[in-house]
């Protein structure tokens, strides 16, 4: 995969980072807004897939490559496993923990509970999961090519 | 402490796994022997906390319940620990271990293995999950991630066989999910609860409606499909032998049981049989196990492919536990529970025979073979006793089962279906002998003068399920009474309505 | 009829589905079809959930309590569906990248994706 032509690189530059921002936003303010740890990921995820298409599967793996991203995949569901074992201690898995009011109250970032931890972890599971299942797709193309 | 361990048992049951399933990525990558203790304490830990729920479950006649979240049932997502539950958890959990121990040889010359041991983690925590869950939604989910990481394993090796049995496989499993999909928003939307004990609250307050015989129509395409029950069953014989030996004996063992739990669950705890016996559903289910028998015996008969052959023979035995299911009465769904267990049993002790022939040989191919058991008396023997033992030879573990399974065919009417049942043995009997002495008898091939017998690791877990088989075989009280408990649990909705809704 | 237009349209498209599934020989157009007969599913269960006149059910500041009942002022639609059909297509986007996944390594052995091609397995 070679990437695109100047048109294309020019104006990827540009968005890419406004569409990661917004991916992170998204995954932020999943609790108050709608969207969340997945929408906000596959923000994310395409962002990633946006620079791969553009500049090519080289030019990107010098910023995040296959490996870190499968990490990022485990990492993340890793998180979210813990944290929701984490309220084991509070009496239940899943328990309302990590805020003082449990339901919740509109357009408070702190509040909520663990949901907004919950999105963080889910965020960083799907950005890494997504991105490492386009880059082992085109690593798949790629070796399909050469031959 | 140990008391504050038994009261999430349920939970960390699963949990510990997934656990599992996100570090072996994560701290596995670099160092195998902290992969393979990592995919060691996954099914042990899950062992060990279900363990700590023997005592009230199976002494006591206790449902636990867990509640995710703290949430009052129906609200939530909660768990449901009966007999049945149980006893199939611990089952699953211990074929992991086996299957674990016997990859860490088995599986040794392929590359990627962190994956592969996160997916058979993923694997297990999924079939916990659908055997633990209260809900039936989270039932579905579970479902999914059972079946994805298993099309993942069956694919794992990448070969021209493997890659076109994971796609079949999957193609056909997505629409038997999507078939349990619909059979669950049917109930939805009749009832307005996803709660098992909710629902079998409700649907008979809501009375007769030809969109809940609709649903379980759905549910017997669904589940059935899962449980490779005859019509169903094609991607079975594709799937099971070109994954891993090991992933095969666990696809065998409890991946498919948990299609004849998911329909058991459905059909006595969610409808009750007071109100599936209003249709001819029952006997549909019957008939469809009788036909699911006879056509997974006759083409197991036929074939040369090892693997492929006790695949064919799984879905005669599926024919069984149908059999039992369909008939509904206490002791067939004691006996089908029972050989659910001696199945999984005697078909992961034959599948991890196969993969020690596939691991030293390099073959499945019966009519190269020949002679083995002096090279191999351990194989021999395992493939042997299993052989017998799925024929329903006494004293080992299979005759009991199917002599319950037989009985209750009698007693309940269906004689001409049980005849069935006892004819499609003498056949099972015959193409095991005929096929063991095909491999281990006779003439030793000329190239095959070198082969040795499997390593210690693959070795373990066929003589601990050899010597389950026996012990099984020898005292079938204990495991009758189990099946029994599972049976009066399953079948007793009242009291699963009142434990879980309090 | 008309007010059932989403059941008949859930059912037409899973059925669309089930065609290229069962017919269609080429595995992209296999996998396009699973993904017809999820989304027929998917819309099924949204339109469960449906209530006439129903609003988003997202709660504002000031429409609801929490302290007194959870029952809102206005009608809204049921939200349960809506949070399963969000799982249902999360899962099925996994099973639609894995089908990928083993769709391009079967064209990498076999070089075809025409699956009346790859006879490797017995009838």
């Amino acid at each position: 995969m070679k990437g695109m032509s100047l048109i294309v690189r020019t104006i990827s530059r540009l968005i890419v980072a406004p569409i990661l921002l917004f991916g992170i936003y998204i995954v932020l303010h999943g609790h108050l807004t709608p969207g969340g740890g997945f929408p906000g990921g596959v923000i994310i995820a395409a962002g990633i897939a946006l620079l791969i298409l553009s500049y090519g599967l080289k030019a990107t793996t010098k910023k995040i490559n296959y490996d870190t991203t499968k990490v990022l995949d485990s990492f993340g569901a890793f998180l979210f496993v813990a944290i929701a074992s984490g309220a084991i201690a509070l009496g239940y898995f899943f328990a309302p923990y990590l805020g003082l009011i449990a339901m919740g109250t509109p357009a408070q970032w702190f509040s909520a509970g663990g949901i907004p931890y919950y999105n963080i972890a889910i965020g960083i599971k799907v950005a890494g999961a997504l991105a490492a299942m386009f880059i082992g797709l085109v690593i798949v193309i790629m070796m399909g090519e050469e031959e | 402490m140990i008391e504050g361990i038994v009261k999430q048992a349920p939970i960390l049951a699963i949990v510990i796994p997934l656990l599992m399933s996100t570090l072996i990525p994560l701290l596995g990558r670099k160092h195998t022997i902290i992969r393979n203790t990592l995919a060691f304490l996954g099914p042990l830990g899950s062992i060990a906390v279900l363990s700590l729920l023997i005592n009230p479950v199976f002494d006591g006649g206790q449902r636990i319940i867990y509640m995710l979240g703290g949430r009052i049932p129906p609200f939530g997502i909660n768990l449901v620990v009966d007999s049945l539950s149980l006893l199939l958890a611990i089952l699953a959990s211990g074929l992991t271990l086996l299957a674990v121990i016997y990859s860490y040889k088995y599986m040794k010359k392929y590359t990627g293995l962190v994956q592969y041991y996160a997916l058979v983690m993923l694997l297990m925590a999924g079939i916990l999950g659908i055997i633990l869950t209260g809900d039936l939604f989270n039932l579905f989910v579970f479902l999914e991630i059972m079946a994805i990481s298993a099309y993942a394993l069956v694919a794992f090796t990448t070969g021209k066989e493997q890659v076109e049995a994971a796609f079949k496989f999957q193609v056909l499993s997505t629409i038997g999910t999507l078939g349990v999909l619909i059979g669950i928003a049917l109930l939805y939307a009749m009832t307005g609860t996803l709660n098992m004990a909710d629902l079998a609250q409700r649907i008979p307050l809501v009375g007769q409606s030809p969109i809940f015989s609709f649903a379980l129509v759905f549910f017997l395409l669904g589940f059935g499909l899962k449980a490779a029950m005859v019509p169903l069953h094609s991607w079975l014989p594709d799937a099971h032998p070109a994954a891993p030996s090991p992933i095969s004996a666990l696809l065998s063992g409890v991946v498919i049981k948990t299609g004849v739990y998911g329909l058991a669950r459905v059909i006595f705890t969610i409808y009750g049989v007071s109100m599936v016996a209003i249709h001819p559903f029952l006997l549909a289910v019957l008939a469809l196990g009788v036909a699911t028998m006879v056509v997974g015996g006759l083409m197991a008969m036929v074939q040369v492919d090892i693997k492929r052959m006790l695949a064919f023979s799984s879905i005669s035995q599926m024919g069984y536990i149908l059999f039992g299911i369909g008939i509904a009465t206490g002791l067939a769904i004691t006996g089908a529970i029972f050989h659910v267990l001696n199945h999984a049993i005697m078909k992961a002790l034959l599948f991890m025979c196969a993969g020690v022939i596939v691991y030293r040989i390099g073959t499945r191919d019966m009519s190269k073979l020949g002679g083995l058991a002096k090279k191999m008396p351990v194989t021999a023997l395992g493939f042997l006793v299993g052989g017998l033992a799925i024929a329903g030879i006494p004293p080992f573990n299979g005759f009991w089962s199917k002599l319950m399974l037989y009985i209750a065919g009698f007693q309940s009417g269906n004689s001409l279906a049980a005849v069935v049942a006892i004819l499609m043995s003498v056949i099972t009997l015959g193409y095991f002998l005929r096929f063991f002495q095909q491999i281990f008898l006779g003439k030793l091939p000329k190239n095959l003068e070198e082969v040795k017998e499997a390593p210690l690791a693959m070795l373990l877990p066929i003589v601990i399920l050899i010597l389950l088989c026996i012990l099984i075989g020898l005292y079938p009280q204990v495991f009758m009474n189990l099946s029994q408990s599972a049976t009066n649990a399953v079948l007793d909705q009242t009291g699963y309505i009142r434990s879980v809704l309090g | 009829m008309i007010a059932n237009l989403n059941y008949v349209m859930a059912a037409v498209i899973f059925t669309v589905g089930l065609y290229a599934v069962l017919v269609k020989r080429d595995l992209i157009k296999i996998i396009i079809g699973i993904g017809f007969m999820e989304y027929g599913v998917n819309l099924f269960w949204i339109s469960l959930g449906y209530r006439t006149g129903g609003t988003a059910p997202i709660i504002t500041p000031g429409e609801v309590s929490h302290t007194a009942s959870w029952v809102p002022q206005t009608t809204l639609v049921d939200p349960i569906p809506q949070a399963l059909v969000l799982t249902a297509i999360v899962i099925g986007l996994g099973t639609t990248v894995l089908l990928i996944a083993i769709a391009v390594r079967a064209y990498q052995r076999y070089g075809t994706f025409d699956i009346q091609k790859m006879r490797e397995l017995k009838e």
